[in-house]
């Protein structure tokens, strides 16, 4: 059955409307709730919207007024309830749908009509085609920037687009905001607006400072090489940050008040020591948590961060998986080596955050030879209100000593 | 109910159009509170859809020559001028929870126009047969209209001191035979647009009983500068 496209009730008047404007031709689909039809009542324009999805039978044309509640289209299911519909319209009506479907003699008909009277009565007035005054409207032309090459200086439907395509090219030029040209704007929400709060409140709530370091990473470099062997085995390929969790979760047990917090006036020493992992996403970055991390072995910390990092991937962490750390580890190795100082931010209510950057091979002197080994950069930026220098310093020492001598670490 | 007014100074036909459409998607969505805007246009001629361009009196030429633009538009209503000393508003009003009855909100428009009027002594009426506020048979406000799934855009301009020889460009709402007033010109005084602001918001918030409230900065796209919102 088709649905009727009904003149719509506007309030308590009964005044019959004008139906000013199809907004979709004879026979095409149209959705449930897109726009159809544009009716005047008063100075009011109203909008009709489908109430189902279908295909377009136009009973009554434009520019003619019509009583509310007067069915003047319908919306048929299928092609052939449309094909019957059609059939069934009185003569007068099925004359001007036909000319409906063919728009371009319409439009080469209608521009060639007879002009207004009122061209009589003043030379200079504006004349512009039906077509065009439509496009002239959808697109805010300012008729007073066209010429028009119809006859008689007629605007015409290609000066209309003449125009639209100027003003596109214009369009590119980009918006100024006090001096600078505007590329693009990116709303501050969703996870984008949280690490600007998280950040920010970090930066102003806590004493933060950052002491940096060069680890030697020869020992390093051959345990892991000998874990990758191992992979198989393993059934986790090892990162060289699986391996700074495994030294960093060992070294926080020794050195509780660098995996501490200060919350309301009472620096709380954690048992737990969950390492949080920063991980860079193209939305942003997301800080999961490896719960326990000292409590786990190497291979569990491995395929935990790797389901962790999947998961941040693809937006499916849990709020449990993203909240409870004690320290945060943000290993920057992957984006690129050569950098070896870096500022980084404590994740709030954490006391310490350690980063670390790619390893290099630098020039460097031992017992009194220099001689090129690869180099670990990292900063520990941490809270001098919970942490003082020396304890920093201490833990800072107690991660080069771990890492350029890991044989403890797997035994 | 609450509306949140932002007054926008002088702008552009074309940026108040795209914002009201903006604002009117985000108020079908329930994102947004109803929402008035106050402004003034540049020098503009608008033919709304029923209208004639037969309506307008002068040769592109001469619209060019005194900087005037000139646009179709998708609202209700014939011709229309707008031009600085001349008070727009747009309300962005969600009729949906106002009895879905669009006649009766143009009359509480037309309503809010003569009571503001009312507070510079001007008696000011209705012409039954056609929308917009009157001063005898001069034209003192313009209205028109469009309601989508239920939400208004445009509004009215009501004339403050405007320069009203610009009349002579077009027949007000399609009238040849009537002529435009202003605030101003019927008080043999100038009368500023902020003036009016403060009556007419007073007013607005009494015949819509709505509670108004000067916005804060949705109007990123509009540039800094215009953001200034109004406190009643």
């Amino acid at each position: 059955m088709a649905a009727k496209v009904l003149m719509p009730k506007l309030g308590m008047s009964t005044a019959p409307l004008t139906l000013v404007e199809w907004k979709a031709k004879e026979g095409e689909a149209v959705e449930k709730g897109s726009v159809i039809l544009v009716v005047e009542t008063e100075k009011i324009m109203h909008d009709v919207e489908a109430e189902t999805s279908g295909l377009l039978h136009i009973l009554i044309e434009e520019g003619q007024e019509v009583a509310i509640g007067t069915v003047v289209g319908l919306i048929a299911e299928t092609k052939e309830e449309l094909e019957a519909l059609k059939k069934e319209k009185p003569k007068a009506a099925v004359a001007a749908a036909e000319v409906k479907e063919a728009p371009p003699a319409e439009a080469a008909k209608v521009e060639a009509a007879a002009p207004p009277a009122a061209e009589i009565k003043k030379e200079e007035r504006i004349l512009i085609s039906p077509v065009a005054r439509k496009l002239a409207e959808e697109h805010m032309i300012d008729l007073t920037k066209i010429s028009g090459t119809g006859p008689g200086g007629r605007i015409v439907r290609k000066d209309i687009e003449k125009e639209i395509e100027a003003k596109k090219k214009v369009k590119v030029t980009p918006e100024v905001y006090q001096g600078r040209r505007v590329k693009s704007v990116i709303p501050l929400k969703g996870m984008r607006k949280a690490i600007a709060e998280h950040m920010h409140r970090s930066l102003s709530v806590a004493a933060q400072l950052t002491l940096t370091a060069e680890i030697d990473m020869t020992e390093m470099v051959k345990l892991r090489k000998s874990l990758v062997a191992k992979e198989k085995d393993l059934g986790t390929r090892i990162t060289y940050t699986d391996l700074l969790v495994l030294a960093i979760a060992q070294l926080l047990k020794d050195q509780p008040i660098v995996n501490s917090s200060l919350i309301d006036d009472e620096i709380k020493r954690w048992e737990s020591i969950n390492v949080g992992i920063a991980v860079a996403l193209e939305e942003g970055l997301i800080v999961p948590v490896v719960k326990d991390a000292d409590k786990k072995s190497l291979v569990e910390i491995s395929k935990t961060i790797k389901s962790l990092a999947q998961k941040a991937r693809e937006g499916k962490l849990t709020p449990d998986e993203v909240t409870g750390g004690t320290f945060t580890l943000t290993n920057i190795g992957a984006l690129g080596a050569g950098y070896r100082f870096e500022t980084f931010i404590i994740n709030q209510p954490e006391s310490a955050i350690l980063g670390t950057a790619g390893i290099t091979d630098r020039a460097v002197v031992k017992d009194g030879e220099i001689v090129i080994r690869p180099i670990l950069a990292c900063s520990l930026t941490y809270d001098h209100r919970v942490i003082d220098g020396a304890v920093a310093h201490q833990f800072m020492t107690s991660v080069i000593q771990l890492v350029e001598n890991p044989g403890p670490l797997v035994v | 109910m609450l509306c949140i007014v932002y007054q926008l100074g002088l702008i552009t036909y074309s940026e108040a159009y795209h914002l009201q459409r903006q604002l009117l998607c985000q108020r079908v969505n329930n994102e947004i509170a109803d929402t008035l805007l106050l402004l003034e246009h540049p020098p503009t001629i608008t033919i709304g859809k029923s209208g004639k361009l037969e309506n307008v009196l002068a040769s592109q030429a001469q619209l060019a020559e005194v900087g005037v633009s000139l646009f179709f538009v998708d609202r209700g209503g014939d011709v229309t001028y707008h031009g600085p000393g001349q008070l727009v508003a747009y309300p962005i009003i969600d009729l949906r929870q106002r009895g879905r009855d669009v006649h009766q909100y143009l009359r509480d428009l037309e309503e809010v126009i003569i009571r503001t009027l009312s507070d510079f002594s001007i008696t000011a009426c209705r012409d039954s047969s056609h929308a917009g506020v009157w001063v005898r048979d001069e034209e003192i406000a313009a209205i028109g209209l469009r309601v989508s799934k239920w939400v208004s855009m445009h509004g009215f301009a009501l004339n403050v001191n405007i320069d009203l020889e610009q009349f002579s460009l077009i027949n007000p709402c399609g009238f040849s035979d009537r002529k435009a007033a202003s605030i101003s010109s019927l008080l043999s005084q100038d009368v500023s647009i902020e003036a009016v602001t403060k009556k007419l918001l007073v007013r607005f918030s009494e015949v819509f009983n709505a509670q108004m409230e000067p916005g804060s900065d949705i109007l990123a796209g509009v540039g800094n500068e215009r953001k200034t919102a109004v406190l009643v």
